[in-house]
């Protein structure tokens, strides 16, 4: 269930967007849109980060952090966000275990992929511990010299951008060369440095005019799917008649998304929509259902025609409107963001709702009455998995119905 | 009705359907969001249905008791009236009370 990998280069104010094909490894850049100015498509950014960002780095709950001066901006992969308010910030007020030198500014950033973080500046660099959010103050920052012994003289002494491709190889960029690093070997791979117009190596990169020195790069964030039970132990229709009638289904939603960066369990997500016919005592009735980020409720509504280009599923929540609701928040499936967090146990992300690479949803949708009363329950669901650091591009999607009727 | 936009009647979205309108009788299906099944009480809710500038009286209404309720992510209370239109009057409003607060509808243009 791999998806495309996509990879940002910048430089200057400008930037490339790298799709990276993860089966055949082709690079693609569309050079109808790339170079683009990055004032132009990150609207969330502030104008300062537009032009000669130092250092990106992605962190594994989906925020995405871009580093000039001695000022941060934390970008919100999971919606494309910053809190404005906020950002830029002081680095050293907020990053309290990296070094004075390096929170007045650095020039590159990677994640390892393991839980452990680099940060580069200059000949030196320091290695953060992503589980205590800490730097051992005692051996960093260190040499690269010392830290990276068979890096090149020329890298040595810096680097101007750091990426991990997700492949096993980190790239390392100096000027208009750069070296090929196996991760798990700890080793520069042999022939490099090379220059990045090397023909057939970063032929993308070349045409789009990217030949260095390059400002920075990252490979963005995206959630991949692991495994998927939607929907997991589907019952369609399960009736009773005492001591109070109940007719309809049940179903869990279980998923695991892949935590091995840039794969961040933070932009997958899990989507329900509904569609069909209910009715009470023989009459049909309306349901109110609210979709998330949708100011007012609205109705679920009918199947459609067979000629219909609309499918007409919309998502299956509700509005924080009762005075009985135990959460006097908005309800809906698989968001993230929702206020109630891991407090409604029929939609939980664990162990963290935003970082949880684990989701466990259960719904019983039904008829609940006074004996004697009467129901039919005909609804499709579609269950999605998303990635919503990328636009919530599709990953999983499936459909069922829960159809029951009593008596 | 004109749209098909649930309102909020109190603490309450609410949305009132017709059906088997004929020219002596309206049904009328109130949908009523709430976050647990059986919530309401039959006691909990009134619902008005104005035409030709007079109340129509109700024929029949939910049995005294909780409202059935059909749940989803969250749940609907259903309350079913049918009110009698013996001179088929022209409809020209439903109102909906939960709890003392209220929404009403336009139901002037032809059932959709």
């Amino acid at each position: 269930m791999a998806q495309v990998r996509t990879a940002f280069f910048f430089r200057g104010g400008k930037y490339v967007r790298y799709e990276i094909d993860p089966v055949t490894g082709a690079e693609t850049v569309n050079h109808d849109f790339y170079p683009r100015g990055v004032a132009e498509a990150w609207s969330a950014m502030p104008a300062s980060f537009t032009q000669g960002i130092d250092a990106v780095v992605n962190w594994p709950d989906g925020f995405v952090y871009f580093f000039k001066g001695s000022e941060y901006v934390r970008w919100d992969a999971t919606n494309d966000t910053v809190d404005a308010s906020f950002y830029p910030h002081d680095t050293a007020s907020q990053w309290p275990a990296l070094p004075a030198s390096f929170a007045a500014g650095m020039n590159a950033a990677i994640n390892w992929g393991d839980g452990r973080v680099f940060f580069f500046k200059g000949p030196k660099y320091v290695r953060y511990d992503l589980q205590t959010d800490s730097v051992d103050q005692t051996i960093y920052p260190r040499d690269i010299s010392e830290g990276w012994p068979d890096f090149p003289v020329a890298f040595r002494s810096g680097v101007d951008a750091a990426v991990n491709w997700g492949n096993g190889t980190a790239y390392f960029f100096k000027g208009g060369q750069y070296l090929n690093y196996d991760i798990q070997n700890e080793k520069v791979r042999p022939g490099y440095p090379l220059p990045i117009t090397e023909p057939g190596k970063w032929p993308e990169l070349v045409q789009a005019g990217f030949t260095g020195p390059i400002d920075e790069v990252i490979e963005w964030p995206q959630a991949d799917v692991v495994s998927v039970d939607i929907p997991g132990r589907l019952v369609s229709c399960s009736k009773r008649t005492q001591p109070e009638v109940r007719c309809g289904g049940e179903f869990e939603m279980h998923a695991l998304f892949a935590d091995a960066d840039p794969s961040i369990p933070a932009c997958g997500e899990y989507r329900q929509y509904i569609r069909g016919e209910l009715e009470v005592n023989g009459q049909p009735v309306r349901f109110i259902t609210k979709e998330h980020g949708v100011p007012a409720p609205r109705l679920m509504r009918s199947r459609p025609g067979q000629s219909s280009d609309d499918d007409h599923f919309i998502e299956d929540g509700q509005a924080a409107s009762s005075p009985a609701n135990p959460f006097h928040v908005d309800l809906d499936y698989g968001h993230r963001d929702a206020a109630v967090g891991n407090g409604n146990l029929n939609d939980m992300y664990l162990v963290k709702r935003r970082s949880g690479e684990q989701y466990a949803g259960r719904d019983t949708p039904g008829g609940v009455g006074a004996p004697g009363t009467f129901f039919k329950i005909d609804v499709d669901f579609r269950g999605h998995l998303i990635d919503v650091c990328n636009g919530g591009r599709v990953l999983f999607t499936r459909e069922w119905t829960v159809n029951c009727q009593v008596p | 009705m004109n749209d098909e936009t649930p309102r909020l009647a109190g603490d309450f979205w609410v949305y009132p359907s017709l059906h088997e309108v004929t020219g002596t009788s309206v049904r009328v299906n109130v949908a009523i969001a709430v976050e647990q099944p059986l919530d309401l009480q039959d006691s909990d809710v009134a619902v008005e249905l104005v035409a030709g500038g007079q109340s129509l009286s109700v024929a029949e209404a939910p049995v005294p008791g909780p409202l059935p309720a059909i749940q989803m992510t969250g749940a609907n209370a259903y309350a079913l009236y049918r009110f009698d239109n013996p001179d088929g009057l022209a409809l020209e409003s439903v109102t909906v009370t939960v709890r003392g607060g209220s929404a009403t509808f336009d139901v002037s243009l032809p059932v959709g």
